[in-house]
């Protein structure tokens, strides 16, 4: 690095955006979540610790001079074997599991939309080792997260779930509705779709539910899909039934 | 936090669950969690306008124990507790996905009756 590059990433560190804390954690940008992980790597040279946290996913590992020296936890079954192993410089099949647990820790936090890193001292059994997995072999491009998921069809989404209700509807932006379903139910779910923006629906595979939403203490519940809206009406009973339901959309 | 407290409770038995409390869905918000670092207050006050929306400012009119609505992600499942005897009072939990959706809500209605025995 020459003067004026050094001048110049010093300029950048001064002018650079305060740290974000939340509680005791520092916050990471979740706009593209691996690029996160992986600069923190390539930023940390004495040995440390660091701590991955997206909700209740967590990656930590063992960093210094800016190579990866090993797993220290991690809830990836695929990359739990590593835990504790000294990674080499040689590409190995270790690397693509590290990446993928980067990756899937990224995935989770880009969706959750939060993600920070707690550091702390290398473990004690870790001190003196050379770390030998660069961040630069990390970055690898197909080490990039998935795909998102693909949009679900509103009939699919009427398929599964007309099983479990007293009546659903399917609502395009023009307020279209393919409907089944008795007709008082109908009545209160187009009422309902009267007070939804359908031109600006949310995000795809986001199930809503309202317990005693509707008359006789039906809940109301929402899932959006390749532009439609679709609402339905179910017993507050069967509650349990349409959140396993999406469980099983949603995670397969 | 106080001891015995179902939310509390609801907090220590399952990890990655989040939880605050809002008081007054439209002006104050209050941190019964704020104890815990890892509720910052937008994320507090993101999830007390969404209290909002979807269960809205009035109490139940039929007078029973409590609204819940959920927002489930495929990674996430976040549930919103109202008592209609504490109707200004909405409890927000957010369950990881090492939580089942169901085990998420039967929580919460456990945790609702707990609380409508204090």
């Amino acid at each position: 690095m020459n003067i004026d590059q050094s001048s110049a990433k010093f300029a950048a560190l001064l002018v650079g955006e305060a740290p974000r804390f939340d509680g005791a954690h520092r916050v990471l940008d979740t706009s593209d979540a691996y690029s996160s992980v992986i600069d923190e790597i390539d930023q940390t040279v004495v040995g440390t610790s660091l701590r991955f946290s997206s909700g209740d996913s967590s990656l930590a590992l063992a960093v210094q001079a800016r190579r990866v020296i090993a797993v220290s936890d991690t809830d990836d079954p695929a990359a739990r074997p590593l835990v504790g192993q000294v990674l080499t410089a040689d590409p190995q099949p270790e690397h693509a599991l590290v990446r993928a647990a980067i990756a899937r820790l990224a995935e989770h936090a880009q969706t959750a939309g939060r993600l920070s890193v707690d550091t702390g001292p290398l473990e004690p059994d870790l001190m003196g080792k050379t770390g030998q997995l660069p961040a630069d072999a990390l970055a690898q491009p197909d080490a990039r997260p998935a795909a998102p998921r693909p949009v679900l069809a509103a009939a699919e989404i009427v398929t599964a779930f007309a099983p479990l209700a007293h009546a659903i509807a399917a609502y395009d932006h023009s307020g279209t509705a393919d409907a089944k379903g008795d007709a008082d139910s109908l009545a209160e779910l187009d009422r309902l779709a009267g007070d939804i923006d359908l031109n600006h629906l949310p995000e795809p595979l986001i199930l809503t539910v309202v317990e005693s939403a509707l008359a006789d203490g039906m809940a109301a519940a929402s899932m959006t899909g390749d532009g439609y809206v679709v609402l339905f009406a179910v017993e507050a009973e069967r509650l349990f039934d349409v959140m396993e339901r999406y469980s099983e959309i949603a995670r397969t | 936090m106080m001891e015995n407290d179902p939310v509390s409770d609801l907090l220590e038995d399952i990890p990655g669950c989040r939880a605050a409390t809002h008081a007054n869905l439209t002006t104050r918000v209050t941190y019964r969690a704020a104890s815990r670092s890892d509720i910052d207050q937008h994320t507090c006050e993101s999830a007390c306008a969404r209290a909002a929306e979807l269960l809205g400012d009035a109490p139940r009119p039929d007078g029973s124990q409590s609204d819940l609505a959920a927002v489930l992600t495929p990674d996430t499942t976040d549930l919103y507790l109202r008592r209609a005897e504490e109707p200004d009072e909405v409890i927000i939990c957010t369950f990881g996905r090492s939580t089942s959706p169901n085990e998420a809500l039967q929580k919460m209605y456990a945790t609702s009756e707990k609380l409508s025995e204090h």
